[in-house]
């Protein structure tokens, strides 16, 4: 529209200018042509009436010479082809070359001509009046005729302008017929540099329109030197530095996104109404949400979780900072932090900031722990009561008890046997959890170690009548804690001959598994249920817990096991079926 | 005093025989069960005015079987007294609310023992005196 019009005008003003120019150089031109053509005119007229004038002067001028005067005068029209007419000074025709010397006495008095009352006045007189007498307009010029100083009449030369007025009005076609003429060629002239000068500005435009889209890659090319070239270095000039700023930006915003969503801690960012502005990935894995549903929609809306809500409201509505703790029960049950803070924008809150923080794993350690420390407070004051309640027995009376005193006897000291076991498996543990431990490594040979470890359950094992086998290869160097290695033995040899059946047995192979090495322990025992293996190496944990302490169990065997092991970076694990035997095995790196 | 049944419910078998020697030496007849299961079994097949209860039992926990016994799901009213090592006053509380008549953590004097199940068995004859 703004292109069409920008040529339109510009074809436009070409066809005033064109206009303009023509016509007022037509009618000053046709004007002055005209007067110099038709003054020249007179003045030869006036001229040549001068030259008669003055050879009819000397004569007689009376009525009686009309004939001749008309014979002369005939005679002097015939040489410069005018028509010339002698007029006395009453304005009566004399003479006429036109008519014959009868024909003048009939004639109109002229002496109301005007160029004839100039003549007769004694100067010069010119007008251009239609002639009744030969039906077209005529140039009349009038001189006074004198004779010693008087004025006796006048000499009146005509000349019809038929001639003149036929050239006047071809110079006046040519003018109007060029006018059109001149207009179209200044139309095709115009149109061509109107679309000279409008090309480049498309171009620009068009290239505008990119950038208003926002693609600033695009250059304008015009080379130009004139304003346009200008306008288009300039442009250009501007769409570079947008280019770089936008990238820049870009790049910042990328790296903002990227933490953003890298972020373990879900963040909401909400406007002042509560309604979502943005939300990072974790806030779609908590709540099982699409950025692109969620974005827009006011908070309670796209999450529906009431808490949140209302920790948001009471933040904008406060503009302080706003700290819960919240449980989300679906899909499985996770406690979380909410943290809002309220954004600031010319002291008045304009939104806020929510980050939520997943903090299950943190309150399952503590309730492990507090689990641990009730286990072991439990752990530690069961053989105590034992230990004080029969020791006041004994003191109350019951030493004088011949049948029982002995056995509360035995009662105490099993149990401060138990009491020695759990605090040395307490600290073994406690060393083993502590940060900056060391395993010693030295390269030890394994099958003489577990021939040492089985040396320690001699008669245990012949009490139980448990077959032993030690089925590792001789020599089998490990590299690796070798007191450590040792205890782990102990434990898991221990409890497959404790919860071994009668005349069962257990085994001791090893097997290389890529560059770890896989020792396994069999034994032919009662075995664990299934539901229970997932726990066995958890402290405290145990199958059969009256069963365990009549065995002088403490439930930290298996734990120091996998502690022992996991700092050789090895792994632990139990295979077994419920009644028929179990064979724990763990891995030593090479 | 003669027919005067106490149940002691504790897994630990030594001090399940701790606490029922020392009942019977002064004159108590006790019912010695460990576990929550045979603890329901007992309750359900007679009264006992006295239940001596544990509390980390195998199966159903002692809580469990207070709350049964103060809301007579199984057998009447006793007396229960809680053992345990949870010397936790939350622990004291839950079982204050579920309507333990006593809390005894564990180590426990003996001779405490006995004086508060004399304490509480002298209440409840007169109380069966008055009701027959």
């Amino acid at each position: 529209m703004k292109i069409r019009s920008l040529s339109f005008k510009l074809i436009l003003s070409y066809a005033l200018i064109i206009i303009l120019t023509f016509s007022l150089l037509g009618i000053f031109l046709y004007r002055d042509l005209k007067r110099n053509y038709l003054k020249d005119l007179t003045n030869s007229l006036t001229n040549q009436a001068l030259l008669i004038e003055a050879q009819i002067s000397p004569l007689s001028v009376g009525k009686k010479d009309i004939q001749s005067l008309n014979n002369l005068v005939k005679d002097l029209s015939a040489k410069i082809n005018l028509r010339a007419t002698l007029i006395d000074r009453d304005g009566v025709v004399l003479a006429d070359s036109e008519k014959s010397s009868q024909e003048v006495l009939i004639m109109d008095n002229h002496a109301n001509r005007p160029e004839i009352r100039f003549a007769l006045g004694g100067a010069v007189g010119n007008e251009i009046r239609y002639s009744d007498t030969l039906k077209m307009d005529m140039l009349y010029v009038a001189v006074p005729l004198s004779r010693n100083d008087d004025i006796i009449g006048s000499v009146r030369l005509a000349i019809p302008l038929t001639g003149v007025q036929k050239m006047f009005a071809e110079i006046k076609g040519i003018l109007v017929l060029s006018i059109p003429f001149s207009l179209s060629l200044s139309f095709i002239l115009s149109t061509f540099f109107a679309l000279k000068i409008i090309k480049p500005v498309n171009k620009i435009i068009s290239v505008a329109r990119k950038y208003s889209l926002g693609n600033f890659s695009h250059r304008v090319y015009h080379e130009a030197n004139d304003e346009i070239g200008e306008l288009a270095l300039t442009l250009n000039k501007m769409a570079k530095d947008i280019e770089e700023k936008v990238s820049a930006i870009k790049d910042q915003s990328q790296q903002l996104t990227a933490v953003f969503n890298s972020m373990i801690e879900g963040v909401i960012v909400t406007s002042k109404a509560g309604v979502v502005v943005s939300i990072n990935q974790a806030i779609e894995k908590v709540f099982d949400v699409k950025k692109q549903d969620v974005e827009g929609r006011h908070f309670l809306e796209a999450i529906r979780n009431n808490e949140i809500s209302g920790i948001i409201d009471l933040t904008l509505k406060e503009g302080s900072q706003i700290t819960k703790e919240i449980i989300l029960v679906f899909p499985v049950q996770r406690i979380f932090e909410v943290n809002a803070t309220p954004i600031f924008s010319d002291n008045s809150v304009n939104g806020a900031l929510v980050v939520i923080h997943d903090i299950t794993e943190i309150r399952r350690l503590e309730t492990v722990r507090r689990d641990f420390v009730a286990n072991v407070s439990h752990e530690l004051k069961t053989p105590l009561t034992s230990i004080k309640g029969f020791v006041e027995t004994l003191l109350e009376g019951a030493l004088e008890d011949k049948e029982n005193n002995r056995n509360f006897l035995k009662i105490i000291q099993t149990h401060a046997d138990r009491l020695d076991t759990l605090v040395n498996d307490l600290l073994s543990l406690s060393k083993l959890e502590s940060e900056g431990i060391e395993i010693r490594k030295s390269v030890f040979d394994l099958h003489s170690q577990v021939n040492e470890v089985l040396k320690g359950f001699k008669s245990r094992l012949k009490d139980k009548e448990v077959k032993v086998e030690n089925l590792l290869p001789e020599e089998l160097k490990v590299n690796a804690d070798e007191d450590r290695v040792f205890q782990v033995l102990l434990n898991l040899v221990d409890n497959a001959i404790k919860f071994n059946k009668e005349k069962g047995f257990i085994k001791v192979y090893s097997e290389f598994k890529g560059d770890n090495l896989k020792v396994t322990i069999e034994d032919s025992g009662c075995g664990i249920p299934p539901k229970d293996m997932p726990r066995i190496f958890e402290r405290f944990y145990r199958v059969d817990k009256a069963r365990s302490r009549e065995l002088g169990g403490t439930g930290l065997g298996l734990s120091i096991v996998k502690h022992i092991i996991e700092l050789h970076s090895g792994s632990v694990g139990v295979e077994s079926t419920e009644g028929l035997g179990s064979k724990f095995w763990f891995t030593l790196p090479k | 005093m003669d027919n005067f049944r106490i149940l002691v419910v504790e897994d630990d078998k030594d001090i399940n025989g701790l606490i029922a020697y020392n009942l019977r030496k002064n004159g108590f007849l006790v019912e010695q069960v460990f576990d929550g299961l045979e603890a329901r079994k007992a309750l359900v097949q007679e009264f006992f005015p006295i239940v001596i209860l544990d509390i980390m039992l195998p199966g159903i926990d002692g809580f469990d079987i207070c709350k049964d016994i103060k809301e007579s799901i199984i057998g009447h009213k006793s007396y229960v007294i809680m053992i345990s090592a949870k010397a936790s006053e939350q622990d004291k509380l839950y079982a204050h609310i579920l309507g333990a008549d006593c809390y005894i953590t564990k180590p426990f004097f003996v001779k405490d023992l006995i004086s508060v199940i004399k304490e509480i068995s002298a209440l409840s004859t007169r109380e069966y005196t008055v009701e027959s």
